[in-house]
């Protein structure tokens, strides 16, 4: 995306006008450029900001906005619907000054920044003009390395094997290339003819033992080298796989944000195939094909070069007609794997979620919608098979037709004497020989485009880099559990905020309770600490350290996390609580699992395998709030510093939820603690209570002040005291029996 | 409260400390700790297969008394009354030998050579079979548990047999 990157240089039409405006010790310190112009139309608007003034230029109109800076009170760069506005607050009211759409976003956030901080003389600049380059975005740039070029770094550590298999590939091709000749000897000397009447019975025999030879030759190394590509095919797959699991291990959960699992798997899965069957088979026969033609093309040459160039008419009509079909196929196998993908996609999300299918009686609408994308994949798959039909057959014909050139124009060389009948069968043989590889090429040209369209798509994931990246300097250490929020800014899309300004600060041992609406930061926030993304302005500190500089290992490992719906693995109860730390103990697990009130329902009758029982896929055997308490005794046997609490939403019945609050209650102690609560009850125990809405922290302070100040946390306490008053009454009357 | 404490609470005794013997008749333990005897004590086994030698013994009213990290630790007298306990609470016979496999769809035909002798039984579904690192536990139609301690140490014919199935 090259166009992304913002100019270095200031275009002399712009500079023009941007002279006339200016005083003799006026300096330009920055400028960028706009897609938007003053109508509303995509065409060049410029900024330019001086040491006295700010000014929108449009050099193809001449239209100017020309704001001092004295009279600029601050700057702003308002978000809309796929544009943003550059507004300027001065001292007669506010002015618009230019339109950018959401690809300048980013640079024209800090051009109102910029602006802000020089009207506020924050910054003075010194009459000296700064070098544009640093200041603004800078947009991703992707290198653009060829696909085949990364594939063959996948080989470069197998070379040897590669070596060999042409080595082996070459020699083949060399003895397919004997049996027409002798062919030619045959028909020539061995046979009777005018010029020797009584032929040559005795080299019958060797051109017989030479045939045989061959052929016994040419199966053995076939074999030798199906066997050496097939290998390098999937040692070569293999080392994709493990790096493209690797690779996605290490992306950010923004990563997957993006796309969906089904995607993800598509690549990992079939693409991987797709692309080893290139590798081990397509690979195989292209070069194959190539070193025959190449060496059948010399052997022709040899034999008749008239008659070579005759058989090579139809490669021009090859090579004009290629680049456009391989344009057009390219685009149609894209388009194959986007609804294929799209096919996976749906089957990952439907198929797991049969129980919501069949709850609101969706069967008939999920079938359509599959049968529709079906259709969809249905309709691709058959365009890109009318267009191989379109330009293969074409291809086919004009090679027939030079074949029947040679028989005709051969023919007559023969009947004239100027070539035998050896020579022309022997050529005739050899041109059949090459186009055979010339048809293999195209009938294996689909799978080919395909396994090259995997290729793609497995590259494209492959040079993302996370987000979410580990400094050269960051360090691991012990944590004390302090942490400190400091003006923090965040949203998942940079231009719609989540968490605006957020200053907090957590003493060690402090437990802190975080309360507001649903959908005012309250998640957002845990997961900034725990390093998920990065704030997009302001600070996270552990003990002092940006989170940036710990190293993500040290990190992630002395937090601990409970989340509102814990994720359990296929596999038995002890794995799960044990997922933490690979190689504990049955007794920590054991006294886990009784702190968290795991033990109880592990130990029950019903599970004859006890802690070992599978829980099923996503701990489907378990109900929810026996997940919740596997996910509670996870987190006490991982021992960490800082522990987030994100309290189930999903209403359990009184008794368990009592279970899962003692649960936690051992969990809680002695440790930093944020517990994100839903029910107020939950917070008593809190130290102090963090009130969030609409992104920002609007009220901090224990239970009883905050009842006191009468805000919203008193509101949203009052509205649920009746509730919770008579549930815990229920429960005191259930416990007394 | 760290892990720490929560492994106090469990109890975990040295050897030495206890002794144990089995009351025939009512399947229960007699056991002599720090002093005092506790009868009809039962021992309970959180690992069954995973970590067999780890054992919670508990009162006559439920209440864990203490642990045993490991079994095979004890003294003859009272490992030997323990296991036979266990033995009984926890048949979960080893599987020596596979002899026959046969698979019809979901439905597994077993017929094999266990530690108590031959046995011929079915399973239902892949759930009914659960791998547990080098270790596998068949639960079969009737709720009865087998186990293979270590796969990679099956004969070669059994070993073929669980490969090619699963």
């Amino acid at each position: 995306m090259e166009e992304d990157e913002p100019p270095n240089n200031l275009p002399s039409d712009v500079t023009a006008l941007v002279r006339r405006l200016m005083e003799k010790d006026e300096v330009i310190v920055r400028f960028l450029l706009s897609d938007i112009d003053e109508k509303g139309n995509f065409n060049d608007q410029w900024l330019v900001i001086t040491t006295k003034r700010v000014i929108a230029v449009n050099p193809a109109t001449k239209h100017l906005i020309d704001v001092p800076l004295q009279i600029v009170r601050s700057a702003k760069a308002k978000d809309y619907v796929g544009n943003g506005e550059l507004i300027l607050e001065t001292v007669v009211g506010p002015k618009r000054l230019l339109r950018f759409s959401r690809r300048y976003v980013e640079d024209f956030r800090r051009a109102a920044m910029f602006i802000d901080a020089m009207a506020n003389k924050k910054i003075t600049v010194n009459g000296k003009s700064i070098w544009n380059g640093d200041y603004w975005v800078k947009h991703k740039e992707y290198k653009k390395r060829q696909v085949l070029r990364w594939l063959l770094s996948y080989l470069k550590p197998n070379w040897v094997s590669l070596a060999l298999s042409l080595v082996i590939s070459l020699t083949t091709v060399g003895l397919s290339l004997i049996p027409a000749r002798l062919m030619g000897i045959l028909l020539d000397e061995v046979f009777p003819s005018s010029s020797n009447p009584v032929g040559n019975p005795r080299l019958l025999l060797f051109i017989i033992l030479g045939l045989l030879g061959t052929y016994v030759a040419n199966s053995l190394l076939g074999v030798a080298r199906s066997y050496t590509l097939a290998r390098l095919g999937q040692k070569v797959t293999y080392s994709l796989r493990v790096s493209f699991y690797r690779h996605l291990q290490s992306m950010s959960l923004s990563f997957y944000d993006k796309f969906s699992s089904g995607r993800i798997m598509q690549r990992l899965i079939s693409d991987t195939q797709t692309v080893q069957w290139f590798l081990s088979f397509g690979m195989q026969t292209l070069i194959i094909s190539i070193l025959q033609i190449l060496g059948i093309g010399f052997m022709i040459f040899t034999i008749n070069p008239r008659l070579a160039v005759i058989a090579l008419l139809p490669v021009p009509v090859i090579l004009l007609g290629w680049p456009s079909f391989r344009k057009r196929s390219r685009r149609l196998y894209h388009r194959n794997w986007r609804r294929r993908a799209d096919v996976s996609s749906l089957l990952w999300s439907t198929v797991p979620g049969t129980i919501v299918v069949k709850t609101f009686v969706k069967e008939n609408f999920e079938f359509r919608r599959f049968v529709e994308k079906m259709k969809d994949l249905f309709r691709a798959s058959l365009d890109s098979t009318k267009l191989n039909l379109k330009f293969f057959p074409a291809i086919s014909f004009v090679t027939y037709m030079s074949t029947i050139l040679i028989w005709w124009i051969g023919g007559s060389d023969v009947l004239s004497g100027a070539l035998t009948t050896g020579t022309l069968i022997t050529f005739i043989s050899y041109i059949s020989m090459f186009y055979g590889p010339i048809q293999t090429i195209s009938n294996q040209f689909p799978q080919i485009q395909s396994s090259i369209t995997s290729a793609e798509r497995i590259f494209e994931v492959l040079e993302m880099e996370s987000d979410v990246k580990e400094m050269p300097e960051s360090r691991a250490f012990d944590f004390q559990g302090k942490i400190e929020i400091e003006n923090v800014d965040f949203g998942y899309d940079p231009y719609v905020p989540v968490l605006n300004n957020i200053n907090l600060t957590i003493e060690p041992g402090e437990v802190i309770g975080i309360v507001g609406p649903s959908g005012s930061g309250k998640t957002t926030l845990t997961k900034l600490l725990m390093r998920f993304y990065d704030p997009t302005k302001g600070s996270i500190r552990i003990d002092g350290v940006d989170l940036r500089k710990i190293k993500l290992q040290s990190l992630r490992s002395q937090i601990g996390v409970v989340l509102q719906e814990p994720n359990l693995f296929y596999g038995s109860i002890a794995y799960n609580i044990a997922y933490a730390r690979e190689k504990a103990e049955p007794e920590e697990i054991v006294a886990a699992a009784k702190a968290a009130n795991v033990h109880e329902f592990a130990m029950d009758d019903s599970r004859p395998l006890k802690y070992d029982t599978n829980v099923g896929t996503g701990g489907s055997r378990l109900s929810g709030g026996e997940r919740q308490r596997v996910a509670i005794a996870r987190a006490i046997l991982s021992d960490p510093k800082i522990l987030v609490l994100d309290e189930a939403t999903s209403s359990v019945d009184t008794l368990t939820e009592r279970k899962i609050h003692e649960a936690m209650e051992n969990l809680v102690k002695g440790r930093t603690t944020i517990i994100i609560a839903h029910r107020l009850s939950t917070l008593r125990k809190a130290n102090r209570i963090v009130v969030m809405q609409d992104g920002r922290i609007v009220e901090v302070g224990t239970h009883s002040q905050l009842m006191k100040t009468g805000g919203l946390y008193s509101q949203l306490y009052n509205a649920q005291f009746e509730k919770e008053r008579a549930m815990e009454s229920d429960i005191d009357g259930l416990l007394a029996k | 409260m760290t892990l720490k404490t929560f492994i106090e609470k469990l109890n975990i005794v040295r050897p030495e400390e206890i002794s144990i013997c089995l009351d025939e008749e009512k399947n229960v333990l007699f056991l002599r700790y720090k002093n005092t005897l506790y009868q009809e004590v039962v021992p309970e086994r959180p690992f069954p297969i995973s970590y067999p030698e780890f054992v919670i013994l508990k009162d006559s009213k439920g209440d864990d008394i203490c642990s045993i990290k490991d079994i095979r630790k004890l003294d003859d007298k009272s490992r030997a009354s323990l296991e036979k306990l266990l033995d009984t609470l926890y048949f979960i016979p080893k599987i020596l030998k596979i002899i026959r496999l046969e698979a019809t769809g979901d439905r597994f035909e077993w017929e094999t050579e266990t530690e108590r002798g031959k046995r011929t039984f079915t399973t239902r579904g892949r759930r009914s079979i659960l791998f547990l690192g080098n270790k596998m536990v068949i639960t079969d139609t009737d709720d009865n548990l087998y186990q293979v301690e270590d796969i990679g140490a099956l004969d070669e014919k059994s070993r073929k047999i669980i490969q090619s199935t699963f």
